[in-house]
Order: C-alpha cells, then structure tokens, then sequence
C-alpha cells in the first residue's frame, strides 16, 4: 500500500489527512460544527475488511451512535458497516481508504448535526452498547438464555447452566464457557424439550420480566448503569411496577430485572442483577442502592423468543397455527417434516408405520441412534429438540387407515411422501368420494437422480390429482404420473439380493431436493401465495439414466421450468376437463 | 377432454390406411387394371420393370374422401432401352386398355392418364415413367394431340419426394416420431379443409402435394410440456408461417394472389405452374380465414364453442360433443395398462 497515496486521496475529500507513528498510523481531522473530529486508523498488514477508524474521545459531542467506546480507553470505534456487508478494493487501497473516510465523514457529520438521527441510531445498536457493558474480564461476557416473549411481565425462575464437558449446545449443553452465563425458563412446567433447564438448580425466585414503553440509549460506562436503571424505572407499564414493588419489599439477595423495550428496527431485551451479601429488597433510589452496597450488574440477553429467533432463523410466524399432517416419513418425508417446521408450522402430525433400519441411513434425516425405532415417533423427536415451539405428534397409521374424514378434517394441508401411486391413487380417489375439502399435496422423486414432482390438489379449484395422471400420447387416464422423466415401463428398480430386497436407486441429495421444493410449495400454500391446484418438478441429470440405458420421457427432454410452481390442470383430465 | 382429443376423434375419422377395408375395393380394382396396361405395354414391345403407388399413402397423409370416391396414383416405370421416343405412346396404349375395361372419362392429361371406374367410384391416375441405367425416372408428359414441343420424357423423382417428405432427420432424434405424426395429421386436416371448403373445381387445383409441401416447410410443431401433441396450436401456427413467412403467396392487384410451391425435388418446377390467379386468390383468402378461426377457438375456454368452430371449418367429421351432465363423478378407467413399472420413491 502506497500510503502517502491514501493520504493523498483522503485530502481530496477536503479532510486532513497525517501519517504518524513512522507512518504506521494514519490520523484523519475534519470540521463539524466549527469543532475538529479526529479519526485514528493503525494500518492493517493486509487490507481484508474496510479499514477501521477509531474516534479520539473528548471531542465534546457527547455520545455517538456508532461509536463504541470502553471505559479504559481514549478511542472509540467507529462502525459504518458490517464486515460482511463490504466488499473491498484491494488492488486500488486509496479509493478503498477515501471511500471508508468519506463515508466517516458522512456518518459523523450527520450524527454531530441531528441529535434525533443519533439518538435513533443509539436505540437501534442498542444491544451492541449493551454488550460492551456486560463484558466481563477477558473474552467473557455476561449473558443469560431468557425463554420469554418479552410482551407481558412475567415471574421468571433464574437457573445455572448444567456443566458438561463439551460446552456447546443449548438444548443439552448450554454454554459453559461462558462462567457467568445463566439460564432463565418462563414456563418450568413444559421443559420437555430443555433437559438442561429441567435439570438445572433453581437457585431464585425473584427474578421478573417486564415491558418499558420506550428505551433511552444505554449508558455509556457500567457506572452510570444504577442511575440509568432508576430513570428507566419510571417507564415500566402498571403490570409491571406492581412487579418491581414486590421486589422492593422482597427478603432476597439476588434480583434479576429483565427488560423488554421497541427500538427502530424491532425489540431489545436486556438485563440488570442487582446483588448483595445481606437479605433486603431490591433498592428504590440510587441513594438507596449506594447505602445499601447493592451490585447492579448488566447482563446481556439472548431471548429463546418465538417471536424472535422463528423468523431470525427465516420461519414464518404467519405459520404457528397452521396444522399439516404428512404421511410418509421415509427419505422425502422425513427431510420434509424438519423443512416444514424450519419455515414456522406450528403443529405438525407425522405419520408412518415403518421403523428406521440401517438400510435407511444414508438418505435419511434420522441418525442410527434411532435404529429399530418407528421413523414418526423419532421423527418428532428430533423436530421437537431441534424446533422447539412446533407441536409435533406422531402416528403410527399407512395412508390406505388414513382415510377417515373425521380425522383429516382437523388439518389445513396433508403430505403425503410415500411414493406409491397405487396407495395414492386410493387416496386421492378417497377425498373425490368424500369431497374432502383439505388441500393435499403429493410429492415423489424417480429413481437414479433424474428428478422429483411434487403436486398440490385445492379442492375447489381447477385440476385435480388424476390430471396429473393423464397419458400425454393417448389424453386417457395412466397409471403413471405424465410429469414423469423417466419414460414407463422400464425396470428402474434395483436389488441386493434377489425378490425382497429391491430398492429404487436415489441419493439423499435427490430426496433433499425433493422435500425442500415440496415444503417450499406447502409453505407457499399455507401463507396463501399459492391458491390453486398446481405442480412443481425438479430435473436433475439423466447421466445415469442413460448409463443404466434407461429412456427419457418427451418431458423431461423439454422441461425447462425446474422449481417453478404449474397449473395442475390438464384439459383431457376425465374427472375436470369433462 | 381437452380439444386435442376432438382433433384425434377427427383424424381416426378422416385418416386412409393402405389397409383400410374402404380402401381394398380401390386396391383391387387397381391390381386388375394393373395387370391389363402391363400385359399392354409389354405387348408393345416396353414392359413394365417397376410399378409403385405414388402419393399420400406412402407419405401417411391419405384422407378419406367426402366424394366417396378412392384416388388412386399408379405409377408405371418402363425401360429407356425398350421406351418410344414418343412418351404419349405407352400413355395412349393406356387409354385404350382403360376404355376397354370399362372406365369413363378416360382421358389422356399431361402428367398422367385418368379415368373412373365405372360402378366403385374409383378414380385412377396411370402416371408412365421411363428407367435410365442409372435409375433416373423420366415423366411422360404430353397430352394426345401434343407436338413435339408439348411433350417429354421430362426428369423426375417421385421417391426423392416421398423420401423428402417422410424425412425426419430435422427434428430431434428422441422426438421425430411425434413431430412427423403431428405434420401428417396437419396435413390430412387441410386436405380435409379444402375438400369441404372449396367448390370441386377449384379444389382440385389445390393439389394435395402443394399443401403437403407448404406444411412440411413452414411446420411450427406444438406439444405440451409432457409430450401432448397440441394440433390446434400447432395448425395455427404452421399457417401462420405460411402466410407471413412462407412467400408462397405473390400480391397481384386488386388484391389477387398468385400461388407458387416450387417442388423440393427434381424438376424443382412450381406445383402451382399454370394455376389461375383465381385459385391462388381462394386459398390465399380461405387459408388466412381459417388461421384466423383457429386462433379465435384457441382462444375459447369452452370445448363446445371451439369444436364449432372446427365443425364449421373442418366439416362434420369434426364433432360438436354434446353438453355434459350436470354432476356426473365417473371413476376413472385406465385403459392403456393393466401394470406397468414405475419408478417412484420418496
């Protein structure tokens, strides 16, 4: 890096620019408000990021959004953006450094000049400050797991974490690392899918959770937390203060005050433990908490929220009361229960009467820990430890006991995965019969790759399941499905060892496929973006097809709308086209 | 039920088999003829080395006449060794044995020798080829009276035009079955088209071999995703070709066409040479009517309303099916297979 250029490049912009410290520091100086803004920047021995300016303190603008600063050092680091979200020019480092600059610039001068603008922008990196003031010594920070929504004021029970020797892993093994971290659980009742929680010492009852109708910027040193606490105090709603006056009339040592509050972009959550080593009530002034000697520790929140970690993870809340029973939970089927509660289902009903053998392992979701078990029931299992707020419940019935009304009525959609089309030819026949009004989707793959077809019945609607089942050369009903790739009546299916043992060829990747586009047309479905009877096909690769001298269909040599959602509606259909 | 499903019914209707039983009559007169013209010709000092059915029946594009009379193209081939320097010679030897036999309307026409049988509505066209040494085929063409400057052994290649027409190495290996299947079907729809839509006269002027050839040029092929053939689109949008882009047609004034087709073999001559301004003003008109039709019915969601359409453009081959029945649920009958292998999972 030519230095001398950057700093070249930097004075165009109208800013002072030195090279200091043997011109391993560049100093950049401007003017805002008649009053010198003086920006640090240590030169890195690579350029991989946008370069890092740091704001000398004392400029006498009081507090920056931004700017982050400690309380053992004169600078604070200034933030234009996430290392992530930049892509830097490394070969032209000057305009690398007069674009960082002039963007310091612009983000300073704006946050100098509009105290609303940074005072807003303190509230939405509020969670950022907040950490800085739950760092502890060294890379530990005080954090806590809150499993509460933040809406309304709740008594929370204050758990340790349960020590384990990996140290990863909320569910069974929450971070030890962290020596300080705790675990609050709202509701100890329905811990089910929390081992750790449930086991977990209950070490204090006082511990509340409440709701601020707005929030100040934190503050800036831990010092000023008391007095900060008092102020937002007064914000807390009704529910809330008769919450807090029990705690000021509480017998205790220990008080866990976690706060919920809106910010710009969403919800803050954060928390203060105020401790200390006799029995009293928690504190009602900073006189009161300075005479009594009480600790007031900030701790840094990180909410086991519905509302916040199902759509931080892409879920949809939008889905929580939807309730879709799939039946299969093969290869497809399985991948497909665990993509549909990742998008937000709120109730999912899993059923299959096969168990999980060895033979299954390789293209299926479930581990060998579950081996000889019911594939539903291990299926819920591992949904429930991995999606924690989806209802999921397991049944042991085929397709073909399925069809009973009554039963099916309860859902908004079904699944089936259980690629045969005998059984779901009865089925669909079924739902004909008995004018089922549940939407229902059907999804298969073919063998060796070639592709996978999904297709969503809307009663009501134009097309229904035997259009998918109309043969393109003779516009009469087929026993295959006509969105096939694979030409019929050729024996695809393989075996190891003779009658007994035949298998259909297909990799995971293949039923991956398959479950992500068929959850992705359920999920469609189920948000109401999809309406109508439709179908959706994937194509892969007729490599092996060809290999195994299998012939194509004149669809999968034409087919060029791989993923795209289709009318299912077929004109020469005998049961709607008539 | 889709309107290719009627289109289907309509081509099962219209389409003409060798093999047909309505056919055989036609076939069996034609044997018996046949016999009596070589047995001629070989009297006459030429023999017959070669004979062959020339026309639609070897390009799969024959239709079913709505005169309920059989056409019938046969094709004599003498050698050039034993031929007469005359070539309306072996065509009057012709029409004597036809008259003999009891045809009428014998009559010698430049390409051929026609005639219909008397009692089966049979039509036969006797078209006399000479065989070089190196298997050129020479056409006899000249009428009765024709002078030396009328008539010829002119070159020919009426299997290089089967051959041009049943070829198939344009279209995707994997898919030209379909494609020419569709082209035939196209092509018997428009032989049915003029046959119902213009007057005998004219429409015997609108040559089957011209049409066949236009469609074969300008063919827009049309399937639906799963290998559906879609002949309605597929129609409409070959005569769209033909129309736009086709240059067949040439404007003369008072907005009168001129039909040419240049043959795509030899003798590359315009099938439509000599034809009137009349006959190219009729097909340019009907032809740009019926493409119009058909997009206006592609564009119709009711089957009935687009089959009467069709009906009106195609004749009453092409059925109006009746109004379904309110509520009726069938269940659906599979009559392809009774098993099959199927290559599915999940």
């Amino acid at each position: 890096m030519n230095r001398n250029r950057i700093r070249s490049c930097i004075e165009d912009l109208g800013c002072t620019a030195r090279l200091t410290d043997g011109a391993s520091k560049l100093v950049v100086e401007f003017i805002v408000q008649g009053r010198s803004v003086v920006l640090y920047h240590p030169f890195p021995d690579e350029l991989l990021r946008a370069p890092q300016f740091y704001l000398q303190k004392g400029h006498g603008f009081g507090k920056l959004a931004h700017v982050l600063t400690t309380e053992d050092s004169e600078f604070g680091e200034v933030c234009i953006a996430d290392s992530l979200s930049t892509v830097v020019n490394t070969g032209r480092p000057e305009l690398a450094y007069r674009d960082t600059v002039a963007k310091h610039v612009e983000l300073l001068t704006r946050l100098i000049e509009d105290p609303a603008y940074n005072r807003e922008e303190q509230l939405r990196e509020f969670d950022a400050h907040w950490k800085i003031l739950c760092s502890g010594s060294g890379s530990i920070t005080n954090e806590l797991f809150v499993a509460w929504e933040g809406n309304e004021v709740e008594r929370l029970q204050v758990r340790l974490p349960r020590k384990t020797k990996s140290g990863s892993g909320l569910d069974i093994r929450p971070p030890s690392a962290v020596a300080d971290t705790s675990v609050f659980h709202l509701r100890p009742k329905s811990p089910k899918r929390n081992k750790a929680v449930r086991r977990a010492r209950r070490i204090d009852h006082n511990a509340v959770g409440m709701r601020l109708t707005h929030l100040d910027p934190a503050p800036a040193t831990k010092r000023e937390v008391v007095a900060w606490f008092f102020d937002i105090a007064d914000r807390i709603d009704c529910d809330g203060r008769r919450e807090l006056e029990r705690l000021h009339r509480g017998k205790g040592r220990d008080y866990w005050v976690i706060f919920s509050a809106p910010i710009p972009d969403g919800e803050a959550m954060f928390a203060i433990h105020w401790r200390r080593r006799s029995k009293g009530g928690l504190p009602r002034s900073v006189d009161e908490a300075e005479a009594g000697q009480w600790d007031a520790r900030p701790y840094r929140v990180r909410a086991l929220s519905r509302a916040s970690l199902i759509p931080r993870g892409g879920g949809s809340l939008d889905l929580s009361n939807k309730s879709v029973l799939l039946v299969g939970c093969g290869s497809v089927g399985g991948d497909l229960a665990m993509r549909l509660t990742s998008a937000g289902v709120g109730r999912l009903t899993v059923s299959d009467t096969d168990k999980l053998s060895e033979e299954n392992l390789y293209r299926h979701i479930l581990s060998m820990n579950h081996i000889g078990r019911q594939k539903a029931e291990a299926l819920a299992h591992d949904i429930g430890r991995k999606h924690p707020w989806a209802k999921v419940e397991s049944w042991n019935r085929s397709l073909e006991c399925l069809r009973e009304p009554a039963a099916l009525k309860q859902f908004d959609l079904i699944v089936i995965a259980v690629g045969s089309p005998n059984v779901e030819r009865a089925f669909a026949e079924f739902c004909l019969e008995e004018s089922l009004s549940v939407p229902v989707i059907n999804c298969w793959l073919e063998g060796y790759g070639i592709g996978g077809h999904a297709i969503l019945v809307v009663p009501g609607t134009k097309g229904c399941w035997h259009c998918a089942y109309v043969d393109p050369e003779t516009l009469t009903p087929s026993l295959l499905p006509n969105l096939h790739f694979l030409a019929p009546g050729q024996t695809v299916m393989r075996d190891q060892g003779g009658c007994g043992t035949q298998f259909l060829p297909y990799s995971g990747i293949a039923a991956g496929y398959t479950a992500a586009m068929s959850a992705d047309l359920a999920v469609r479905f189920l948000q109401g973006h999809v309406t109508t009877s439709s179908k959706i096909s994937w194509k892969g690769s007729d490599m092996e097809a060809n290999r195994q001298r299998l012939s194509v269909t004149w669809r999968f040599r034409h087919f060029t709308e791989s993923l795209q959602i289709l009318p299912l509606h077929d004109e020469n259909c005998d049961f709607c086209g008539a | 039920m889709g309107i290719q499903t009627h289109f289907n019914k309509f081509h099962d209707r219209i389409k003409l088999g060798r093999q047909d039983s309505a056919y055989k009559k036609a076939r069996d007169r034609d044997d018996s003829i046949k016999g009596a013209v070589s047995s001629a010709f070989a009297a006459a000092g030429y023999p017959v080395v070669n004979d062959f059915i020339q026309g639609s029946f070897d390009t799969h594009t024959a239709i079913v006449p709505i005169s309920g009379d059989y056409d019938i193209d046969r094709a004599l081939v003498i050698d050039s060794a034993q031929a007469p320097a005359n070539p309306v010679t072996p065509k009057k030897k012709t029409l004597e044995v036809l008259e003999s036999r009891g045809f009428r309307n014998a009559k010698i026409k430049k390409p051929c020798v026609t005639a219909d049988y008397a009692s089966d509505n049979v039509h036969i066209d006797f078209i006399i080829y000479k065989r070089s040494p190196l298997n050129q085929l020479y056409l006899a063409v000249g009428k009765e009276h024709s002078d030396e400057n009328n008539r010829e052994w002119s070159p020919a290649d009426p299997h290089g035009l089967t051959d041009w027409i049943n070829d198939r190495s344009g279209y995707p290996t994997a898919d030209a079955q379909a494609i020419q299947d569709q082209f035939r079907r196209l092509v018997r729809y428009l032989k049915r088209w003029r046959d119902e839509q213009f007057s005998p006269t004219v429409g015997a002027r609108v040559y089957s071999i011209g049409l066949t050839v236009m469609v074969k040029q300008q063919l827009r092929h049309s399937f639906s995703m799963e290998g559906a053939p879609q002949d309605l689109q597929a129609l409409r949008m070959t005569l769209d070709a033909i129309i736009l882009f086709g240059g067949y047609f040439t404007p003369e004034l008072a907005g009168r066409y001129r039909v040419r087709v240049p043959l795509p073999v030899l003798p590359w001559r315009d099938i439509f040479d000599g034809s009137s301004l009349d006959t190219g003003t009729q097909l340019y008109n009907k032809l740009d009517y019926l493409r119009r039709k058909l997009a206006e019915a592609e564009g119709l969601s009711d089957e009935r309303e687009q089959c009467r359409i069709l009906a009106d453009l195609f004749g009453r081959d092409f059925e109006v099916p009746d109004p379904p029945k309110a509520g009726s649920k069938g269940r659906a009958v599979y009559p392809t297979a009774g098993i099959v292998s199927s290559s599915t999972g999940a």
